[in-house]
């Protein structure tokens, strides 16, 4: 179980969180919806480390986690794709793949992943030998979730994975999201399109001004009036 | 004699394209461009006399310990100055660089005199025939090191996992710790990477020039040859630093030996007007 308590984060003297209190259950699909500037972005970079903490608790299984690194995170088995996707664009797909198991060293285990990662995203096999940089803005996305991936993190966190992809991209990114879900990764997935992400969520919670005003399953959500005038 | 030449100016290219190589190491990890770096070409050199007329060994564990001494040197700057200073303007960063390289120089002038000092070379310099064409033993040894140097860091580099770990924590230090690089402890080791290599520049071109408390100018060689490189690729500063040699010893040899060192300089100058990219490839794109 991933638990913020009464969080409040932000980055330098700007608090963006004010007692943000959120959890995600081992192997569930939790949505954080809300809209642009809400806070979302900065609650998955409080989880990882990338937003101060300056109040409140964020526990893994118990054991604190709070003001750590993206590092120290990983290492607890919490994996986050970026916004910003954070790939290394001057290197090849191949070798950005390859860094995501960069923690597992090297093991049989981890090139089975690598080739089962390139059968769930056929795109990346044909470019294996580009520059990161050099692809499309969908394959991008989808070679930033697979290096998370191939860290084989217990809890993958997703920030807008929609985000500016054509209808046809996302649809193929959530089918691979849905199959994540299935294998056994909790998941944490940040959207603004909320259909969207309460088609795959089983819990979901609503974020404005750095507060959660709202939250339950998705039929609950899919019904509140919160999500239905802002997003529906 | 141009076969003789090109020979003769790989040795200068050999150590400028190590003197190269750390400055471009250090500018990709901390976006510093370290302006003491020099000095610590010339301190590596001096550590090697000191281990050997102070500590009384002889010279082969006299470069061992300046080796150490220089690692530990590296890491101390980087704990002692540039951690404290990570948050601090690039302005502030650079400063600090200078002050560093100032203070190991007067430190030397202070402690080991002003005045040159004999330094040994490697193997001997007497020139030897080999079909036709006159080869120094001395400067073939130091093409050897950098060979090595070079072979060995393109290995680590280009074929394994943490090697391209820390190239790409250069790249993009966010991406980088979130797939679990310690970014912090990988420019602890780029500072002491380019903190040896500079030591090893210093051993192998202290017997050339002479020992004295300023050899670290021969540095802006090596910034020259980077900057050829286009300051952020590190083959591109070992073709800059092998160009550079040959470039000096051409002007040395048809133009004027007067103009031989100053044509780095106009190198230098060119290259920022005309191509500051560097003379290979575009632009290069930092990010995603
Ligand atoms: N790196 C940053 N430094 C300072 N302020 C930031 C930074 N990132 C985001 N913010 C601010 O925090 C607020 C929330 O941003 P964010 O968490 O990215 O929202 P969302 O992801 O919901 O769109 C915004 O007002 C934004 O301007
Ligand atoms: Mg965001």
């Amino acid at each position: 179980m991933l638990s913020l308590r009464n969080v409040r984060a932000g980055y330098g003297g700007k608090e963006v969180l004010h007692g943000l209190n959120l959890a995600v259950p081992r192997g569930a699909v939790v949505t954080l919806l809300g809209a642009n500037g809400a806070g979302k972005s900065t609650t998955l970079n409080a989880i990882v480390g990338l937003a101060r903490c300056s109040d409140g608790s964020i526990e893994l299984d118990g054991v604190p986690l709070t003001n750590g690194t993206p590092d120290q995170a990983l290492r607890r088995g919490i994996a986050l794709v970026a916004e910003q996707r954070e790939l290394f664009g001057g290197m090849s797909v191949s070798d950005n793949l390859r860094l995501g198991g960069l923690l597992r060293g090297r093991s049989r285990a981890v090139a089975e992943d690598f080739e089962k990662l390139l059968d769930t995203f056929p795109r990346l096999r044909e470019r294996l030998a580009q520059p990161a940089r050099t692809l499309s803005g969908g394959e991008q996305q989808m070679l930033a979730i697979a290096r998370a991936l191939m860290a084989r993190p217990a809890y993958l966190l997703l920030d807008e994975p929609s985000l500016g992809l054509a209808p046809r991209i996302v649809d193929e990114i959530f089918d691979i999201i849905r199959r994540i879900s299935g294998e056994d990764t909790t998941i944490l997935l940040v959207e603004q399109n909320a259909m969207l992400a309460l088609e795959v969520a089983d819990y979901g919670y609503v974020i404005e001004t750095g507060e959660i005003t709202f939250e339950g399953d998705a039929d609950a959500l899919r019904g509140s009036a919160a999500v239905q005038e802002s997003y529906l | 004699m141009l076969a003789q030449l090109l020979v003769s100016s790989l040795t200068a290219g050999a150590v400028y394209a190590l003197i190269a190589l750390g400055f471009v190491l250090l500018h990709n990890g901390t976006g510093v461009v370290h302006f003491g770096y020099g000095d610590q070409v010339t301190f590596g050199a001096y550590l090697v006399l000191i281990a050997q007329n102070f500590v009384g060994v002889p010279f082969s564990a006299a470069i061992m310990m300046a080796l150490l001494a220089s690692m530990a040197l590296g890491a101390a700057i980087y704990a002692v100055f540039m951690v404290p200073l990570r948050n601090a303007s690039l302005l502030a960063r650079l400063i600090a660089t200078l002050a560093i390289g100032t203070a190991l120089r007067e430190w030397l002038r202070a402690f080991m005199g002003p005045n040159a000092w004999p330094f040994p070379f490697l193997l001997s310099p007497a020139p030897v025939e080999v079909g036709g064409l006159m080869l120094v033993p001395a400067n073939l040894a130091i093409i050897g090191v950098v060979l090595v140097i070079l072979a060995g860091l393109y290995l680590f580099f280009e074929k394994t996992l943490q090697g391209k770990a820390i190239l790409a924590a250069c790249e993009n230090r966010t991406g980088a710790s979130l797939i679990g690089v310690r970014v912090s402890r990988v420019f602890l080791v780029i500072w002491v990477v380019a903190s040896l290599l500079a030591t090893v520049a210093g051993i192998l071109v202290a017997p050339l020039l002479t020992l004295s408390p300023d050899m670290g100018l021969i540095a802006i060689k090596g910034f020259t040859a980077a900057v050829l490189g286009g300051f952020s690729s590190l083959p591109g500063a070992v073709v800059g630093g092998l160009l550079l040699g040959v470039l000096e010893a051409l002007t040395g040899a048809y133009i004027s030996t007067a103009l031989k060192d100053m044509i780095s300089y106009a190198i230098l100058i060119a290259v920022i007007l005309v191509r500051p990219q560097g003379l290979f490839g575009g632009l290069a794109l930092k990010k995603v």
